[in-house]
């Protein structure tokens, strides 16, 4: 079996005036290793509401999320961020008053992973920002050279499990193409499984899988591939 | 580990500004709370002193105090034993030299002439050898009726005295300028009625019940009875007078000593418990100490709402990195835990320079406000008596000293542990802030 995520029976609601809004109902979904996913959806489908959930930021009202077929919930989602899903933003979410070097040496110490200097400004090179950049405050470089750094601390730390949220929306169209890019190269080249929300069909189509979040029953449709 | 440091300090050097604030609020509430504790502890201090060296000055203050009675007084003595007592202290050195061999140097005896020295009424007559006018004029201790001694009348010797108004209005005394007393068989007429300390502020320790404001001169061998009625009457400890040689003629001690007990006569006065002159004197200080508390409590709240609010503000405006850290995967507790980490940091470079700065401040402050430095004296004066020279020691602690504050290293321990624990609480609300950060609201669009 080739699935690093599953879900089921996974639903999730919150309480409006004494009334309970339901965002996901009963959903069941495996990711498989090694692809690309893109989440695509109406606004107020639930696909945030989805990601923060597999991303162990939420617990969900009911179901289970199984990492490697282990509950996260039971493995503690601190400890699954730290160890086995990291996540990107779509403003980034860098920490201002540290250089993209210390965001990604930040990430390693949380994670309690060795800090090397050389492969931390090797990862941050493979990412396109060079030493002199590596050692900038990130309040300085550029939106997209923002992101790389983010998406260079969600690798650098080596988890399996990489999942974004619209990653491209604070990007031109040069530097949106630049990181679906590596997010494929991610999955291709160094075997990461990729769960990215996007609202562009355009990055949607560079996917492996497409799967769509239907709004008005709360779950979860595969798409296939465009 | 390194990392984790390293990140902090970067945390605070890149927020300097609100570092400083922070540093500042906490030395201002650090400082005062140095100061209301500190100024306690020397409060304390000084109260422990003065009641020490009341319970020495009583002891002494009884010879022209009690009242005579046939009773034997608390704190004094009964005047009918008198020669019972000389006789048992004659029999007490004769027991002395017996053990230590009349070779031996020294002979205790157990007094302190001085101390009645300085608490017997002020008079003046041909013995007169000590006596200074400025007491008069500098030291408040204004005449409030009559006059102070002439020139002349200090060599001259008319017997004359001043009377310390307390004296003068206690009980039955009814004393006025022109009347005469009587001190052993002697008549002294008062000249002057001298005022006591009581109008005096409050804030001025150097506030000393009236009866110690008298300075005896009378004739070293009647002090040196007084002395030595006292010393068996009063049931003194500690031997403070060293009688210098080792040749005592008993008999000649004893006839000596007996021929001045038949002439004394007597004052009428009061007995005053320790308790009565502790609390006299204790009341200055204890208002000293208010006012100390009064602004340093008012300065610690003040500044722990400031802190406790700058820091909460802080806290908020840093929520979505606390967020973004929570998000990686570090624990809300160990989030909190950099945090304190943080802020003690700051915190305790505050108080490498606000905890001796004040403790500093407090003792400038204490000594303009109270003007009293307590230290130790020691005296020696050499008297006559039967024909033998003697040496006096007098040790005690003078009140019109300046004030002088120490804290021990467990105290300033306690001092850095208590500035410590009111920045954590001054910080409890950030920790219930940072525990229900929920990044999924903080940082997904």
């Amino acid at each position: 079996m080739n699935e690093i995520l599953k879900v089921e029976n996974l639903s999730y609601y919150y309480m409006d005036g004494g009334k309970e809004n339901i965002i996901l109902e009963n959903v069941d979904f495996s990711f498989e290793k090694d692809l690309f996913y893109a989440i695509i959806g109406e606004s107020g489908s639930g696909k945030t509401t989805f990601l923060s959930l597999i991303a162990g930021l939420d617990e969900p009202k009911s179901g289970r999320i199984l990492y490697e077929g282990k509950d996260i919930v039971k493995l503690g989602l601190s400890r699954y961020r730290q160890k086995y899903a990291a996540m990107i933003f779509q403003n980034y979410n860098l920490i201002p008053y540290l250089n993209a070097y210390d965001n990604v040496a930040t990430a390693l110490s949380i994670a309690k992973k060795k800090i090397d200097k050389n492969t931390v400004l090797g990862f941050l090179e493979r990412f396109g920002i060079d030493g002199s950049r590596a050692k900038r405050k990130v309040e300085k470089l550029s939106g997209g050279e923002q992101q790389r750094v983010a998406i260079a601390r969600a690798i650098a730390v080596d988890v399996d499990l990489i999942i974004a949220d619209e990653p491209t929306g604070n990007l031109d169209i040069n530097n949106s193409e630049a990181i679906i890019n590596i997010f494929k190269e991610l999955s291709k080249v160094y075997h990461k499984t990729v769960i990215m929300v996007t609202h562009n069909e355009k990055n949607a189509r560079a996917a492996d899988r497409v799967v769509r979040i239907d709004r008005l029953k709360h779950c979860l449709v595969y798409d296939g591939t465009y | 580990m390194m990392e984790r440091i390293r990140r902090i300090l970067w945390s605070l050097w890149a927020r300097k500004k609100e570092t400083f604030i922070i540093w500042f609020l906490v030395f201002i509430l650090s400082a005062f709370m140095t100061l209301a504790y500190a100024s306690r502890m020397a409060n304390d201090d000084i109260l422990k002193r003065i009641e020490e060296n009341i319970e020495v000055s009583l002891n002494f203050i009884s010879p022209e105090l009690e009242g005579y009675e046939n009773n034997i007084l608390p704190g004094g003595f009964d005047s009918e034993n008198h020669l019972k007592m000389i006789n048992e202290f004659v029999a007490e050195v004769k027991n002395f030299i017996a053990e230590y061999g009349n070779d031996s140097e020294f002979v205790e005896v157990y007094s302190l002439a001085l101390e009645v020295n300085d608490i017997a009424p002020m008079g003046s007559d041909n013995n007169i050898y000590s006596y200074d006018a400025a007491v008069f004029t500098d030291e408040d201790y204004s005449i409030k009726d009559g006059r102070t001694f002439a020139e002349d009348e200090l060599t001259s010797g008319a017997r004359l005295c001043l009377m310390n108004e307390y004296f003068a209005t206690n009980g039955d005394n009814m004393i006025n300028v022109g009347d005469i007393i009587y001190l052993g068989d002697i008549d002294y007429q008062v000249i002057g009625i001298f005022g006591d300390s009581a109008n005096r502020s409050l804030l001025d320790t150097t506030y000393r019940y009236p009866k110690y404001l008298a300075q005896v001169i009378i004739p070293e061998e009647e002090i040196f009875a007084l002395a030595l009625q006292n010393q068996k009457a009063l049931g003194l400890k500690h031997p403070s007078i060293i009688i210098k040689g080792n040749e005592i003629d008993i008999q000649d001690f004893k006839e000596e000593l007996s021929g001045l007990i038949n002439t004394q006569t007597h004052i009428n006065a009061d007995i005053e418990t320790n308790e009565g002159i502790s609390d006299s004197l204790r009341k200055p200080i204890e208002n000293v100490g208010l006012i100390f508390s009064f602004i340093a409590y008012s300065m610690i709240g003040i500044s722990f709402i400031l802190l406790f609010s700058f820091v909460l503000y802080l806290a908020r405006k840093r929520k979505k990195e606390f967020g973004i850290l929570i998000a990686m995967g570090q624990s809300k507790l160990l989030t909190i835990g950099e945090f304190l980490f943080e802020l003690l940091l700051i915190a305790n470079l505050a108080f490498a320079l606000s905890i001796p700065l004040s403790v500093k401040m407090t003792e400038s402050i204490s000594h303009n406000m109270i003007n009293t430095n307590i230290e130790r004296q020691k005296r020696i004066a050499e008297i006559s008596f039967v024909d033998k020279d003697y040496e006096i020691l007098n040790e005690q602690e003078n009140l019109y000293a300046t004030y002088d504050l120490r804290l021990s290293n467990g105290e300033y321990l306690t001092l850095l542990l208590m500035n410590n624990g009111v920045i954590i609480i001054s910080s409890a609300m950030v920790m219930l802030l940072i525990a229900r950060i929920k990044p999924k609201d903080l940082l997904l669009g």
